[in-house]
């Protein structure tokens, strides 16, 4: 069963994403400023805010269009995911386990990214799969 | 080469190219894959509109059965409902034929009574005019003949 519901978790994640997308062109903190540097950090930083859009993009259409929304999800969730990991990395490499709880909440946050990731990828295999019949 | 090194200028670099492409082309891919999973939309939707068809076909059917099994149940109550009242009705008439023969035998007892008290009054009439003759006779002291039992 696959319910076309725009999630509330899933808007608030993707808004959160797009904030701190925004908020990092500016300021993009102690652990992914000194992890990453020059282009590489505005790099990732734009994946994170397009990965915040196009998530939110996939929440809106969620109902009416649910081809659109599990197409953008699909590349938010990697864009996301993605970051994520690379954050938990960004954390270790700075404070090693002395901030174990932050790497546990970006890696949660990955997995559930992957997770879901998986979730969309199957449903739309399938449908491509059912036009192809 | 130390470990951070290694990490800065190598392994970020290439994930970040690899995550960025695959971005890249899954956003340039998005209309072709859009019109490819349109048509299982379009294939569900003709599926659904199939389904419900079909369902409101077997509701019609469903419901003719069971107006037709209803009718048959109406008319089988009819008919117990005609042979009920029938039976009532013979009932009644019986009830009213016993009725009639109660009073009869309440009128025939009743006659039975008043003959068996002017029978009785009868009687009593004879006695005492037995009685009186016997009365008239012992008064005359006559030789009555001996009804002793031979021994």
């Amino acid at each position: 069963m696959w319910p076309p519901v725009r999630h509330p978790f899933q808007v608030s994640t993707f808004v959160a994403f797009t904030a701190i997308g925004f908020g990092f062109y500016g300021n993009p903190g102690v652990a992914i400023g000194s992890f990453l540097a020059g282009p590489w950090l505005y790099v990732w930083v734009t994946i994170l805010f397009a990965s915040g859009i196009l998530g939110l993009i996939a929440s809106m259409t969620a109902v009416s269009q649910e081809d659109v929304s599990l197409l953008t999800e699909r590349i938010a969730l990697v864009g996301a995911g993605s970051f994520c990991v690379l954050w938990a990395f960004a954390i270790f490499s700075l404070s090693h386990f002395h901030a174990v709880g932050g790497i546990i909440i970006f890696l949660g946050l990955a997995t559930a990214c992957w997770w879901r990731l998986r979730q969309v990828q199957k449903r739309v295999a399938w449908k491509k799969r059912r036009a192809a019949r | 080469m130390s470990g951070r090194d290694w990490l800065a200028f190598v392994v970020v670099p290439i994930v970040t190219v690899i995550v960025s492409s695959g971005i890249l082309v899954a956003l340039l891919r998005l209309p072709s894959d859009r019109r490819q999973m349109a048509a299982s939309t379009e294939h569900e939707k003709a599926s659904t509109a199939d389904i419900l068809t079909g369902k409101a076909l077997e509701m019609v059917d469903r419901a003719q059965d069971e107006a037709e099994e209803a009718n048959i149940r109406a008319r089988e109550a009819d008919q117990r409902a005609q042979a009920a009242e029938r039976t009532a009705g013979e009932a009644r008439a019986e009830a009213s034929g016993a009725r009639l023969q109660a009073a009869e035998a309440v009128r025939v007892s009743m006659e039975c009574a008043a003959e068996v008290q002017r029978l009785t009054m009868a009687r009593d009439a004879y006695i005492e005019t037995i009685h009186a003759y016997e009365t008239w006779i012992l008064a005359r002291h006559p030789a009555l003949p001996s009804v002793a039992r031979p021994e």
